[in-house]
This record gives structure tokens, sequence and C-alpha cells, in this order.
């Protein structure tokens, strides 16, 4: 039995969670609390500066590991643990925005949500200002540089999540870079 | 190849800016741009933020929740779901997989078995009311060991209330000269008394927890698009329709076990699907 044993040891080097998301799609509910504690903070940071509402937030990070619950069975391997994590956190949140839209009334109007940026002088480096400039973004364009500029996902990976082209990924892309220099130098 | 007008205007500067931080410009163009950059402070102070602006976002520190979120997820993930005999990924998916057809087809199948039976069972019981009222209430005094014994397995078995129904019933064959008396209509009372505390205490077991799913299923339904919402609804009104026929039977005729039962497997269809649901 080397053969299997030192192939997942050395899948195992590649992704650490992998072992913890293989217990827990086997119902193992102490391996999954220990993928909740290792990815909880990354998960919450993509929800918050996605919907920029911090109970809302919360709650679509509970949402999203109890997604994950139910579909680690499903999980093959494909991809390491972290990143399927992120994909499955990505749709939660766009999910909720579907629902957000069908239903709900939206309270920040994409056209005007620039507007709600604290002015605070030019001041590009402030992480605090930055934070407060994204959440000020469009929602469209927050949520397309939330997903390029701080999680690293491609122009193409993006398209697929939103259905969207990925030049229209990079169109909004900029259109957000553009109206944070705007914020942040006023 | 190189796209980029000769010289650079600062309008198209700042259009492919993003594009020459992203290395998404070719070699000739880049220098086109590096070129308008050394001539004008105003581009090259927006190349310069928007690089700082780029550079920042990607060393954003990690966020934490104002409070542990996890016993609430651990909450959620109690919920009790469809049984899983194996371990294998596979039938825990399968299991995990729901059809709204099945859905709508174990609605119907509900609706016309508990219509059946309660029609049956009124049927008969208002054709012959006085018999079984005469025998019950001969036969009331007998029955109060039973039901002390039912009320015993109660607490241990949570199926105890089929039972006890059960033995109420075996108990109407008058079994002594006590069963003769005919001034038993306290002993009767009684025993209905009990036998209606023990369906409300099941009803109110169910309708704690049809609550407590309930919560959890407005939550998942709002994730949810809107047709297969429409569905999840329509059959959950049809399960409802089932559960009220039933109670409004056991109301005319509250020591049916047949009922009982149909009001039981209504609750818990019911629960069942809001499991799923949950699950979804």
């Amino acid at each position: 039995m080397s053969g299997p044993d030192f192939e997942i040891g050395a899948l195992e080097s590649l992704d650490p969670w992998r072992s913890d998301a293989m217990a827990a799609a086997r119902g193992d509910r102490t391996a999954f609390e220990r993928l909740y504690r290792a990815h909880m903070q990354r998960v919450l940071s993509i929800c918050m500066r996605m919907v920029t509402d911090r109970s809302k937030a919360e709650e679509l990070t509970q949402d999203v590991f109890v997604r994950v619950w139910q579909k680690l069975p499903t999980f093959r391997g494909d991809a390491q643990v972290s990143t399927w994590l992120h994909r499955v956190t990505v749709n939660v949140v766009l999910t909720n925005r579907k629902s957000d839209n069908a239903g709900k009334n939206r309270a920040v109007n994409d056209d005007d949500a620039i507007e709600l940026t604290p002015g605070r002088g030019a001041f590009v480096g402030e992480r605090l200002d930055l934070e407060a400039a994204i959440a000020g973004l469009p929602r469209g364009a927050r949520q397309i540089f939330v997903l390029h500029d701080v999680e690293g996902f491609t122009h193409e990976e993006i398209g697929e999540q939103l259905g969207i082209s990925a030049g229209g990924s990079k169109a909004q892309l900029h259109r957000a870079r553009m109206l944070l220099r705007q914020a942040l130098n006023r | 190849m190189s796209n980029l007008q000769v010289p650079l205007s600062c309008e198209q500067f700042e259009k492919v800016v993003s594009d020459y931080i992203d290395g998404a410009l070719t070699a000739s163009d880049r220098a086109t741009v590096d070129g308008h950059a050394a001539q004008c402070a105003s581009c090259l102070a927006l190349l310069a933020d928007v690089r700082a602006i780029v550079g920042n976002a990607a060393v954003l520190p990690s966020l934490s929740p104002s409070h542990d979120l996890w016993a609430g997820i651990a909450r959620r993930l109690d919920t009790p779901v469809v049984s899983i005999g194996s371990t294998s990924a596979d039938s825990v998916t399968r299991a995990r997989t729901v059809s709204f057809r099945m859905f709508a087809a174990a609605a119907a199948v509900l609706v016309a078995v508990s219509s059946g039976v309660t029609y049956i069972v009124t049927r008969g019981s208002s054709a012959s009311t006085s018999a079984p009222t005469a025998v019950a209430a001969v036969s009331a005094p007998t029955t109060t060991p039973t039901i002390v014994a039912a009320t015993e397995q109660s607490d241990a078995n949570p199926n105890a209330k089929s039972a006890l129904t059960q033995d109420n019933e075996t108990a109407s064959v008058p079994t002594g000269p006590a069963s003769l008396t005919t001034g038993s209509e306290p002993g009767l009372r009684s025993a209905a008394r009990y036998t209606s505390r023990v369906e409300s205490s099941t009803n109110f077991a169910y309708e704690r927890e049809i609550m407590a799913m309930r919560r959890i299923v407005d939550e998942r339904l709002s994730d949810l698009d809107s047709v297969t919402v429409v569905q999840i609804e329509r059959n959950l009104r049809i399960i409802d329709n089932a559960i009220n026929d039933s109670r409004r039977a056991l109301q005319n005729d509250p020591r049916s076990r047949f009922l009982s039962k149909q009001l039981d497997r209504a609750l818990e269809s019911k629960l069942d699907i809001m499991r799923r649901i949950a699950l979804l």
C-alpha cells in the first residue's frame, strides 16, 4: 500500500488542508472546525468587502461554511481547498446578490455609491481610506476590484463567476481604479 | 505590434494605465506609455496612484468577525438531516440531492392517502357513533392502568403515543364486572384528557421543530431562484392542507388511531421536506 500512501502524502504536502477536507467530507466535525478556524477570516474579508455591511457579511460567512459542509462530499481535490473555498464564497455572495435584486430594496444606488466615500484628503497609501473607498464603489466595480486586485482572481475566472466577458471585467476594474483614485484624492 | 498612437495623449494614457500595470500591453506599447509618463507629471502621478492602489489592495489585511461565528454554523450543521447510512462520498451526495418532482409526488400521495383515510374513518365513526361510545364509557375504568403503563413507556419511546391509542382501543373490550358500571363518564373524560394531552405534547414537539426549521428554510429560500421557491412553497402548502384536514378530522374523532397516525405522518413529511430544503 506504499503507492497510495505516498500519493496522499504528496498531495497533503501540496495542500495542507486536504486531509481535513476529506475527513470533514466524511462527517468529522472537528476537522471541519479546523478548516473554519483557518479560513474564516479570509472568507469574512471577501464577504465584507463585497457586500460592505458587517452583519450581512457575517451572515454570509456562516452561509458559506454551511454550504461548504454540504458540498464537501463533492469536492474532488482538483483545486486547493482554500481556492475551492474562496470560489464557494464568491458564489454564495453572488447568489445573495441575485436574491437581493429579485426581492429586496437596494440600499445603495450604483450610480451614487461613490458619493458615500468620506473625503479624507489625498493619501493613497492609507489602508483605512482604501477600505472606505472600496466600500463606496458602485457594486459592480467594487466586486470586480475585490475579486481581481484583493483576491487575485483572473478576469476569465471573474467573467465566469459573474456571467460577463473578460473584457467587461477589465473595463469595470479600470473604472473601479479610477474611481478609487478620485475618492482617495478628494 | 503597437496599437497605441504616438505621441500618446493624456486621455489615451488614462485609458491604458490599468493594462500597463497589469502587464497586458505589448513591449512597444509599454515603451510608448513610459515615454509619455517621463514627460508628463500629471500622468506620472496617475500611474503612481494606481500602482499604489493596486499594491495596497493586494496586501489588505484579513478582517475579523465581531463575534465567534462557529456556534451559529455548528447549530446549522446540527439540523437533523436525512440519515446517511454509508459514509461514502457518492451515497452522501445522493442523500443530499433533492428532487422537487419527488416533493410534488410525495405531497400528492400524502394528500390522497390522507383524504381517503379521513373519509373512511369519519364515515365509519359517524355510522356507528353510539356503539363505540357506549363501550368506551363502560370500559373506561379499566383503561386507567393501561394509560399509566403507556405513560411510562412514552418517556422512553417516542412511538409510545401510537402504542397508547392502540391500548385504549384494545381496552374497549369489557373485561370484568367493573366494566358493567354505567357511571364511568369521569373516567372517559380523564382518558380523553390524557389522550388530548399526549396529542398536544406531540404536536407541540412537532410545531417547535417546524418553527426552528422554518427559520433555516427561510434563510435557504432567500438563496434560491424564484421558480424553485414558488414550487417549494406550493408543496409546503399542500402538506399544510393535509395537516389541517387531519387536525379537523381529529377534532371530530379525537380517539382515532388512524387519524392520529395520519397527522403524525403529515407533520413528519413536512419536517422531512424542510430538512431537505435546509440542505439545498
